[in-house]
């Protein structure tokens, strides 16, 4: 009878038991799953808003219509290079490019297909004018000077629409941080109220506790434990099945993506952040816990 | 034997005009006036109902009086901060009349709570705890979840745990109420040799053969009121 005993390490509180925890650990789940899609979101859009950002935001395309009436080659290409001098004239284009018939069937492509005869479409010619960086490009007088010049070209101002696709995803994304911010009040109150009504279920243990000497930090340390370990294995769920959905996102998307989701990417650091979830979890239910036991033992005793 | 070791420094307990009341009901015990010197030993009688549990409440300090002061090791108990009451309560050993074990521990576990809340080494833990369950007769059954134990055994676990932290004040609501003649003789001894060793101890009981084999003063509540009644043999020799 005289072997090693092993001490009930700092659990005198039955919280194992508890009927709160099957609810709290599915509710904790449930808002990392919430959390990380969203935030997933939030990185996505991001990315894709920067990606346009850099893309467009330092060029500009310039459209010259297909002549009304038949134009021999030497005339179509005088067309052409009018326009082309006129860009390259201008103090503030860095670079003016003529895409060619295999690009312009490559931007075609995902609305007229593959087996497209570019010869048979009144299809115009393209430049593309990428502008110097950090100068001013009046667009207003540009255009004006070429309708003078040449009216059949047009300017097409990548950032107008560009601008507004922005202001969109920033709208989108501060809906995001509206939905975390609420997914982590909501996660925050309900272990705080379930902490709360197991203090109520143990009262009289901590009773005991308390005549025994222990301080309230004592039994809160307990809760916090609980805490951490459902927030852990509930944020690894949630996180799981968050990864899940991302990858079945992916797949579905792959089947349709054009230029504009194709450069959005997740960054290592936002992947880290998403796969950490489930430790901030933890400490997010185990410092909750710790705090509404200690709020809460205030007034006992 | 001695009743009161009054040593003339200021008391271990001291309630001055203190009244007791739950709630709007009336007073449970009104205008108090008790000392208990260092090292004292008193037994505590009254009716069921008569405060005994209000009053071994506050020594606990796990109640505070309605009106009045109650000063506990040199602290009045008002003006205490929670951890300073925790580590007061550290100096105190109770043992309650329902035991009030944590059940789904075992006898040892339950033992071993007020050691582990002062931080203890889990090894200083053990030897301690199982020395004391052997004294009480309980180490066979120390690994026993305490609701499959016997009243008896019970309340021997409870004792231990009262015990086991060399408590400066000892309060027992009944300690002898559940267990036989020899485990009663032995627990009481256990009690006087703690005492003797300078613990402060109050027992609540209605045994009256308990108060006159024992010769200790007897604190008597009645009225919701307060008397304090010297050793039988103290009045012998008076006589």
């Amino acid at each position: 009878m005289r072997g090693k005993i092993k001490l009930n390490c700092g659990s005198e509180l039955p919280l194992k038991k508890d009927q709160a925890n099957l609810f709290l650990e599915i509710m904790t789940t449930v808002m990392v799953f919430l959390f990380s899609v969203t935030l997933a979101g939030y990185y996505f859009i991001n990315s894709m808003a920067e990606s346009w950002q850099n893309g467009i935001s330092g060029s500009l395309t310039v459209q010259i219509a297909p002549s009304a009436e038949t134009l021999t080659e030497q005339e179509q290409n005088l067309r052409i290079n009018k326009v082309i001098t006129f860009f390259e004239n201008q103090p503030s284009v860095d670079n003016v490019a003529l895409l060619s018939q295999r690009q312009k069937q490559q931007l075609l492509q995902p609305w007229l297909g593959d087996k497209i005869n570019l010869e048979t479409l009144p299809v115009p010619e393209l430049l593309d004018v990428r502008l110097q960086e950090g100068q001013v490009f009046d667009y207003e007088q540009t255009a004006a000077a070429l309708a003078d010049l040449a009216p059949y070209a047009s300017i097409d101002n990548h950032n107008v629409w560009l601008h507004r696709l922005l202001q969109l995803a920033s709208a989108v994304q501060t809906i995001g941080v509206s939905v975390l911010m609420m997914v982590s009040t909501v996660g925050a109150l309900s272990i705080f109220y379930a902490t709360c009504t197991s203090l109520g279920i143990h009262g009289n243990i901590i009773e005991i506790l308390h005549i025994m000497g222990a301080k309230d930090d004592y039994i809160a340390r307990q809760y916090a434990r609980r805490g951490f370990w459902i927030g852990l294995f509930s944020g690894l769920a949630g996180t799981f099945f968050a990864l899940t959905a991302f990858w079945w996102l992916r797949q579905s998307a792959l089947t349709f993506e054009s230029g504009l989701m194709s450069n959005a990417v997740i960054a290592t650091d936002e992947w880290l952040m998403l796969l950490s979830l489930p430790l901030w979890t933890a400490l997010l239910t185990m410092a909750t816990s710790y705090w509404a036991v200690r709020r809460t033992l205030r007034k006992i005793m | 034997m001695a009743a009161d070791k009054s040593t003339g420094s200021e008391p271990i307990v001291d309630m001055q005009n203190v009244s007791i009341r739950y709630g709007s009901d009336p007073e449970v015990l009104s205008d108090i006036k008790l000392s208990l010197d260092k090292g004292s030993f008193h037994f505590l009688t009254g009716k069921s109902g008569a405060g005994k549990t209000s009053l071994l409440s506050m020594m606990y300090l796990a109640l505070k009086p309605s009106k009045g002061t109650v000063t506990v090791f040199g602290t009045n108990i008002g003006f205490a901060d929670r951890d300073t009451m925790a580590l007061m309560r550290r100096r105190i050993g109770v043992v309650f009349q329902d035991f009030r074990l944590l059940e789904h521990l075992s006898a040892y576990d339950n033992v071993a709570v007020p050691l582990k809340v002062r931080g203890m080494k889990e090894s200083e833990i053990e030897k301690r705890v199982r020395e004391l369950l052997r004294w009480v007769e309980l180490e066979p059954s120390m690994h026993k979840i305490c609701s499959t134990l016997s009243g008896g055994e019970k309340q021997r676990v409870a004792i231990a745990r009262a015990v086991i932290n060399r408590p400066e004040i000892l309060l027992a609501d009944e300690p002898t109420g559940n267990v036989d003649d020899d485990i009663a003789q032995k627990l009481m001894k256990l009690f006087v040799e703690m005492n003797r060793l300078g613990t402060t101890v109050v027992i609540a009981t209605h045994s009256q053969e308990l108060i006159s084999h024992y010769n200790y003063p007897r604190i008597h509540l009645e009225n919701k009121s307060l008397k304090v009644f010297p050793a039988l043999r103290s009045i012998a020799h008076e006589g």
